[in-house]
């Protein structure tokens, strides 16, 4: 196989969903054309077929990609806080590996320590007694974690991940659908918390909607001045906008919206029910929220819904503002799945980072801050984006000169963002997030 | 649409910066000096009035003119002169009824304000989509300016089941929309008339008939015709006495005009099937308002019903209409009777409810604590009887002349029966507003005499009552406009106005 | 630095849409449609008919996400999402916040009665009958997609409706004040 056809290899004409639907495979450089046979003969049952193929394939990538958060999210927390259990759960002894002299064991007993942990938790969770309280709505309590958790997997139907890899392509309303069923998160939740007839659920569930409501607005309207730079809803087509924008590599959003990517990035903490924004569940105010009856399986998949809500906000801020897949090699689609990976476990990172650092927010001061500071600020941020598209078209100035933004954006956000000037501190603090 | 074409929204431009002025000012000021936003709040309304009258000598100002839905027209300009009229007295009503150091008061003047936008776009709306929008934004503030005060269960009463009735009106309102688009496939008025005269087919669409009967319930339901009355009294009972005055009056003008301009332009071609019904409704509304009002004792339940009744009056002048030759201007009388009796609706029934407000504010809420009013304060009694006998129609007063004009009009549409029943109910209404006259001047009480009214009270019964006067014995001046105004839907683009 | 350009190729690609072909297949077969159908009318009896106002609200969710399902058969996925989104995002959430926050007697069933129940039947099934009747003399519309749809939305909402859309942002204020000056805890006037 040739570098060039390797190239092409991604190239289905029509992309995977072409396949799926039709049974056509395509592949013009490689001079391959096959097809299921007699499956055009049954377009319906094709496509029924290819629907749940489809689903198969996003229900499956997210389990596995749901582990690894899991173990990720926990290894993180272990590093940050020392905690024992992730750090060191592995077939081979920890110990040891954690002795050994030799570097790269070290490194691998500090990174790949604990990895089983999340297989421990998962069998912990299957084999745990389900239990439905007698007194709970029984079929709303059913219903409610499946809700959430089938809101939580659409979103996956839209992100490219690589090129010509949209499992719904040509949706001319893009990411907005993410947003449009994103929202049945919240009624699950309420079902949950009204269904379970505990008052700790509800006052869960209803935290829960209203930061959900709330927090919602500033987001879209962050993402309204990615729409006016790119003119388009289209994942796919934000990401060409991108790569188009630069000589090389393309220049990422994040340059022209840096307000706008950190408003998305605190709202999506708090639409993802984080910390510090993690009122809903807050162990010390309300046990454990609206998934405080619920256990074994209907509990995993809650649990599973919100690793999975995190990682699909960090993909739609990865491939909004920071290029998509886009990124040196991104021709070849592994790579550029890779690219796409990459940034988005960035995102997933700082993420964590934040939940194990920062201390929980009261709800007052969480509905305060999303209506009368992050609100404000996405509007702020579309007449900023008015600037920078009347710059271009009135004034014809060349993109490069859009770099100009940059500092001026920085520098407004720093001016925003300071903290006024208290006592000295007595000693300086270490930058070092990991350890 | 260029910038210059912003000259026929002057009117609602200038209505809604004032609203959102006040707000600011009501922002800025202190607790406890607040009442000057009210009489700023007036001066200016005057003065829009004024100017609005000069922008329509003006030669360089269009006629008539429309933009997407949206008509500027003298049938236009008479509506907003009568709603800034409303607004200014309901306004100067308000000023001393609220304590000093009461919250919120900018926000109150400014929500007449924004009624009175809603009137503004609803009179000027040619098209669905419009009139939706603006009916919304016509009812939303009032339901809130029912519930004002928050620690009166009866006014928190009132403001819910006002808005309950309100949301089902708009339900109705909406599916009726929906109907009429499935049915015509447009939502604009001009469209509507080329259609239905161009497609006879269409005009007897079943679809059409069910959206436009569903409209036309949602309409009754905002002008309180009957059988849609039912909420009226209890909502005028419990909410704020100025708030009654003006919700008695500015929306159902808007309403009426609206009709107008659907029924009368919108729907020409529908005619036979709607004359009859109005012809019913209004039967209904006159006799069922007048003989309910007889059994009334609190005065605002008893205007409540007197004011259905007068609507009833203005729904003959529906009935009345003859058909338009072409869309052309004929002689119309049951429509100019609809504008002059609009007038004298506005003076009569604004005069009545200033004194139950002034009455209201030193605790008389009832006919029978009526008794020595005209020996406790001779000047409000006058006035009030005044108004009331406009009410009644009689003859030297704004209110007779507004009742010869429609049933001269029922007549003159052979519809004798109808003018018939009109001059009974006339009759009958003289009972109860008689009634309270005698209370007044014949059943004698000891107590303290009630201190004269403040001045913007006093302004503002002046120019009700003048009003009820002189148009009464010169009504020429509001008929000379009317018959100006006579073209009730003019499909004039503004492009072509404007050069 | 080509702004708004990709609005134009928005569609380009309509035409070989396999996803759409699939759908017009279902509709021209009725299957996608009468399926959404009996989805919509029967959330819509249990709204009108179950006892239990929690579950009432949760079936009209159903209804709302059907009438999008609605909305994508005919093509316009952004009227899909903007339903999906506002009703059932917004409204329904809105609905189910009320009852959780005004329910007090926690799931009992809803003890209130209609009087009018009999003569409301009647006469809502009358309106259905004579509406399903004279919807035969209608002419059906094309199912087929409109080119540069979400362009063409914004330009009418920016253009020949941009009165009403002025109107709408008036409107929102007045909501927003109303609002406000019912919920302030101050002393009341």
């Amino acid at each position: 196989m040739t570098l060039q056809a390797l190239k092409h290899l991604h190239r289905f004409d029509g992309g995977l969903a072409y396949f799926l639907a039709t049974g056509k495979l395509k592949i013009s450089t490689l001079g391959i054309h096959y097809q299921i046979p007699w499956l055009h003969l049954f377009p319906l049952a094709a496509w029924i077929i290819s629907m749940f193929v489809m689903s198969g394939i996003v229900a499956g990538f997210v389990s596995v990609n749901v582990m690894a958060l899991v173990w990720l999210e926990r290894k993180v927390s272990g590093l940050i806080q020392n905690r024992m259990g992730p750090m060191m759960i592995n077939i081979l002894q920890p110990k040891m590996l954690a002795s050994s002299k030799n570097p790269v064991l070290k490194w691998i007993s500090v990174w790949f320590g604990g990895w089983l942990q999340t297989m421990a938790d998962g069998v912990k969770l299957l084999l745990k007694e389900d239990i439905i309280p007698v007194n709970a709505d029984k079929w709303v309590f059913i219903t409610a974690p499946i809700c959430v958790f089938t809101a939580s997997l659409m979103g996956y139907a839209l992100i490219p991940f690589a090129p010509q890899f949209p499992i719904i392509e040509n949706l001319n309303i893009g990411f907005l659908f993410i947003f449009a069923f994103g929202s049945y998160t919240v009624i699950g939740i309420l079902m949950a918390g009204w269904s379970s007839n505990n008052k700790y659920s509800l006052l869960g569930g209803m935290r829960s909607a209203a930061q959900l409501i709330t927090y919602e607005i500033p987001m879209l309207l962050a993402l309204l001045g990615v729409v006016m730079m790119t003119g388009t809803l289209k994942m796919e087509k934000i990401v060409n906008f991108q790569r188009s924008l630069g000589t090389h590599h393309g220049h990422w959003l994040i340059l022209y919206q840096p307000l706008g990517f950190l408003i998305f990035l605190i709202a999506g903490i708090a639409e993802t029910n984080r910390t510090p924004f993690d009122m809903p569940e807050a162990e010390s105010e309300l046990v454990s929220g609206f998934n405080t009856e619920y256990s074994g399986f209907r509990f995993s998949l809650f649990f599973l819904s919100e690793f999975s809500n995190m990682f699909l906000s960090c993909a739609l801020g990865a491939t909004l503002f920071l290029g998509g897949w886009s990124g040196p090699g991104s021709s070849y689609g592994i790579i550029a799945f890779l690219w796409l990976m990459i940034k988005a476990y960035g995102l997933v990172l700082v993420f964590m980072w934040i939940r194990w650092t920062l201390p929980r927010v009261r709800i007052d001061q969480m509905m305060e801050f999303g209506w009368k500071v992050l609100t404000p600020l996405a509007l702020l941020n579309i007449l900023w984006t008015g600037g920078e598209i009347l710059l271009v078209k009135i004034q014809g100035y060349q993109h490069q000169y859009l770099y100009i933004w940059f500092p001026i954006s920085l520098l407004v956000l720093a001016m925003l963002f300071m903290p006024k000037p208290k006592k000295k501190r007595e000693h300086k603090l270490k930058f070092a997030p990991f350890l | 649409m260029k910038g210059s074409h912003l000259i026929i929204f002057i009117p609602e431009i200038a209505v809604l910066s004032l609203a959102l002025l006040l707000l600011i000012f009501d922002w800025v000021t202190p607790k406890g000096k607040k009442v000057w936003i009210g009489y700023f709040s007036a001066v200016m309304i005057l003065v829009f009035m004024g100017g609005f009258l000069c922008l329509a000598k003006n030669r360089f100002f269009p006629y008539a003119a429309s933009f997407h839905g949206f008509v500027f027209d003298a049938f236009a300009l008479y509506f907003k002169e009568l709603f800034l009229l409303v607004v200014f007295l309901a306004t100067l009503f308000s000023v001393n009824f609220f304590k000093q150091d009461d919250e919120g008061q900018g926000e109150y003047y400014a929500l007449l304000l924004f009624v009175t936008l809603g009137c503004f776009l609803l009179v000027s709306s040619a098209d669905l989509l419009m009139l939706f929008l603006s009916f919304e934004m016509m009812s939303i503030p009032l339901y809130v300016m029912c519930a004002y005060r928050k620690k009166d269960s009866k006014s928190s009463e009132s403001g819910l089941k006002y808005f309950l009735i309100g949301a089902i009106t708009s339900a109705l309102l909406l599916y009726g929309i929906s109907l009429v688009y499935a049915a015509t496939g447009t939502t604009n008025l001009h469209a509507f008339i080329e259609g239905l005269v161009s497609a006879n087919k269409l005009a007897y669409n079943p679809i059409l008939l069910l959206g436009l009967i569903l409209m036309l319930c949602a309409f009754c339901f905002k002008i309180a015709a009957v059988p849609f009355h039912m909420w009226a009294p209890d909502v005028y009972e419990g909410a704020p006495a100025p708030v009654v005055a003006f919700l008695a009056v500015s929306p159902k003008i808007a309403v009426i005009g609206l009709m107008t301009r659907l029924f009368l332009a919108g729907m020409q071609p529908l005619q036979p099937f709607w004359v009859f019904l109005f012809a019913v409704l209004a039967a209904f509304t006159m006799t069922v308002g007048n003989l309910t009002a007889l059994f009334q004792q609190n005065l605002k339940r008893l205007l409540a019903y007197s004011g259905i009744a007068q609507i009833g009056y203005i729904l003959v002048g529906f009935a009345s209409i003859q058909p338009f030759f072409k869309n052309m201007p004929t002689l119309q009388l049951g429509y100019q009777a609809i504008l002059f009796y609009l007038a004298a609706y506005l003076f009569s029934d604004l005069a009545a409810f200033g004194i139950v407000t002034y009455l209201s504010a030193h605790g008389i809420e009832d006919v029978k604590s009526l008794k020595g009013l005209a020996e406790k304060n001779p000047m409000i009694a006058f006035l009030f009887l005044i108004s009331l006998l406009s009410l009644a129609g009689v003859p030297p007063l704004v209110g007779f002349v507004g009742k010869f004009y429609l049933f001269l009009a029922a007549v003159s549409s052979r519809l004798y029966w109808l003018a018939l029943l009109g001059v009974v109910n006339s009759v009958i209404s003289l009972f109860y507003y008689l009634r309270v006259a005698r209370t007044m001047y014949f059943e004698k009480e000891e107590g303290v005499s009630i201190p004269y009214p403040s001045f913007s009270m006093q302004v503002a019964l002046l120019v009700a009552v003048l009003g009820i006067l002189i148009i009464g014995i010169y009504p020429f001046m509001i008929t000379h406009f009317s018959l100006q105004v006579l073209t009730p839907l003019s499909n004039v683009p503004i492009s072509h106005v404007m050069k | 630095m080509r702004f708004y350009a990709a609005a134009d190729e928005d569609h380009k690609a309509q035409k070989g849409n396999i996803y759409e072909n699939r759908i017009r297949l279902l509709m021209s077969n009725s299957v996608l449609f009468y399926s959404l159908a009996v989805l919509i009318i029967s959330c819509a009896f249990a709204v009108v008919f179950l006892r239990n106002i929690f579950h009432a609200g949760l079936f009209l969710l159903g209804a709302f996400l059907g009438v999008a399902g609605i909305y994508i058969a005919l093509f316009n996925y952004f009227l899909a999402a903007v339903q999906a989104l506002v009703y059932s995002g917004a409204i329904a959430v809105l609905i189910l916040f009320g009852i959780m926050l005004t329910q007090r007697h926690y799931r009992k069933e809803d003890p209130s009665h209609n009087a009018f129940k009999w003569i409301a039947f009647v006469l809502s099934f009358g309106i259905a009958g004579f509406l399903v009747d004279s919807f035969r003399s209608l002419k059906p519309g094309s199912i087929f997609p409109v080119k540069h749809l979400l362009y063409q939305m914004g330009m009418a909402l920016m253009q020949t409706y941009a009165i009403p859309f002025e109107v709408i942002s008036a409107l929102l204020l007045v909501a927003l004040l109303g609002a406000f000056s019912l919920a302030r805890e101050k002393e009341d006037l």
